[in-house]
């Protein structure tokens, strides 16, 4: 099983005594990192099938994947400063990426299946377009999935910055041109505002949201 | 601080003409009309049509009501013994006529609760179905339905809207792609600006019961928002708590 390291220095996998705990038989260790995982697994592959159905196989084959193969991870990799350099989410996004992978390549053996959630094509390309703040993981296979991780917390953190901008005005502005793609000047002829008053809204917005995601970013946050 | 049976709830409708709208004992508004099929009261709001009949609810005690419509010079006055009126076919309500509306039991006149609705306007209507035939490009269903809810909010739909962001919030996480904690946030900030807005638009045309109300409504969706936000639960994982506490069904209001 390919793994795919990520160095994260003076960082130790916080996941790493549970992992070590369920290669010793404890058992609820591997309940826990699934209590952990599943959720953010079955985001991940929600987004890439827009499938309920495909994204809750793809979160089970993963996990029976990955405890299929936990025997074989270890912390060897660990750094001369005691972190771990193959984190275990790492480890288990890569499980989950290639199980992307096999499923997209039964997919295109079997074109008759369902290809959106809504049933209209180039809807991924629309989003990456449509929404550049709040694309979130669009791209999912294409990415490192350790990334993608901190990326739907990131989408997370859009949605709460979003919602913690105080001025009404701003609020409206941004949802409209970042979230729902709308130009300057759709926006401005929309609300009835000048488009002088809607580039400044959305440069106090912008300003806002940074702070905000700057806030709950999980990569700034202790784990 | 109020508890979440003070504030009023809308259950979220389940079939296009057998909707329900609750609202707990002790708000005070009372004989407020509902149109068919939404659940929203008519406080203050635009209506995308005019409905057949309104409806509010029963007060225990009224042996029956009077209910006055005025519009455009127009007025048609109702007395029920049960708690609804049908709408004169003979009534013009043109777009964009407030329609002011005042329900009272006909025993208590002093109990009197009064409101306006207005039908959109062309323009407007025009407006809205470009702008919401553009949100079909929002992918994520989420932000699709906020989005939308502004757009309905902005051409005076604020019951509507505020349908919207209530059956978001009734869903939790519908996607996927985000938790439920962020969505209800921002569902919750999002019904804060509806409220502000009508109130903006409101003006003079608030009434006292359309003032509790909307005060009741705000402060529902500041305390959510708040417990969305509160550390007690984790940086990032207020989610399970902040759905619990969606206000609970009050009792019902009327049934179309």
């Amino acid at each position: 099983m390919a793994v795919v390291s990520r160095t994260r220095p003076g960082r130790p996998d916080p996941d790493l005594p549970l992992v070590l705990g369920h290669q010793a038989g404890a058992a609820d260790a591997f309940t826990r990192l699934w209590r952990k995982y599943e959720p953010r697994l079955r985001r991940y592959f929600l987004q890439a099938t827009r499938s309920d159905a495909d994204a809750d196989d793809l979160a089970s084959d993963t996990f029976l994947a990955a405890l299929r193969s936990m025997p074989r991870f270890s912390a060897d990799g660990a750094g001369p400063d005691g972190g771990n350099a193959a984190l275990f989410s790492t480890y288990l996004y890569a499980i989950a990426r290639n199980q992307l992978s096999l499923w997209r390549r039964r997919r295109r053996r079997h074109p008759e299946m369902p290809l959106s959630l809504s049933g209209r094509e180039g809807e991924d390309d629309l989003e990456a377009e449509v929404r550049p703040l709040a694309s979130g993981v669009s791209d999912a296979e294409l990415r490192d999935p350790s990334e993608l991780l901190l990326e739907a917390e990131r989408g997370d953190a859009i949605c709460r910055a979003l919602a913690s901008l105080d001025s009404d005005a701003q609020f409206c502005a941004v949802l409209l041109h970042y979230v729902a793609g709308w130009t300057h000047e759709d926006v401005g002829q929309f609300l009835g505002a000048r488009k002088e008053s809607v580039n400044s809204r959305l440069q106090d917005g912008r300003r806002s949201l940074r702070r905000g995601i700057e806030t709950f970013d999980p990569r700034a946050a202790p784990t | 601080m109020h508890s979440a049976n003070d504030v009023p709830t809308v259950r979220p409708q389940r079939r296009l003409h057998s909707v329900r709208c609750d609202i707990p004992d002790r708000c005070d508004v009372r004989f407020t009309p509902v149109a068919t099929p939404k659940t929203r009261p008519l406080l203050y709001t635009a209506l995308l049509r005019l409905p057949d009949r309104i409806d509010w609810l029963d007060a225990p005690v009224a042996p029956g009501y009077v209910a006055d419509l005025r519009v455009a010079g127009a007025r048609a006055v109702g007395r029920s013994d049960e708690a609804a009126m049908r709408i004169p076919p003979g009534l013009r309500v043109p777009a964009g006529e407030a329609v002011r509306w005042s329900i009272a039991p006909r025993d208590a006149p002093s109990l009197r609760v009064s409101g306006v609705f207005r039908l959109v306007s062309a323009p407007e209507r025009d407006r809205l179905d470009r702008a919401l035939a553009r949100l079909e490009d929002v992918a994520d269903p989420e932000y699709r339905a906020v989005v939308s809810a502004i757009v309905q909010a902005q051409v005076g739909l604020y019951q509507d809207a505020l349908g919207i962001l209530d059956n978001l919030l009734a869903r939790g996480g519908i996607c996927g792609k985000l938790s439920p904690g962020p969505v209800a946030m921002l569902a919750h900030r999002a019904g804060l600006w509806v409220l502000r807005s009508m109130k903006a638009a409101a003006g003079a045309d608030l009434s006292p019961s359309a003032r509790k109300w909307m005060e009741l409504r705000s402060a529902y969706h500041a305390d959510a928002m708040a417990a969305v936000r509160a550390p007690e639960s984790g940086r990032l994982g207020a989610e399970p708590i902040a759905l619990s506490r969606l206000p609970s069904v009050g009792r019902s209001m009327c049934v179309l």
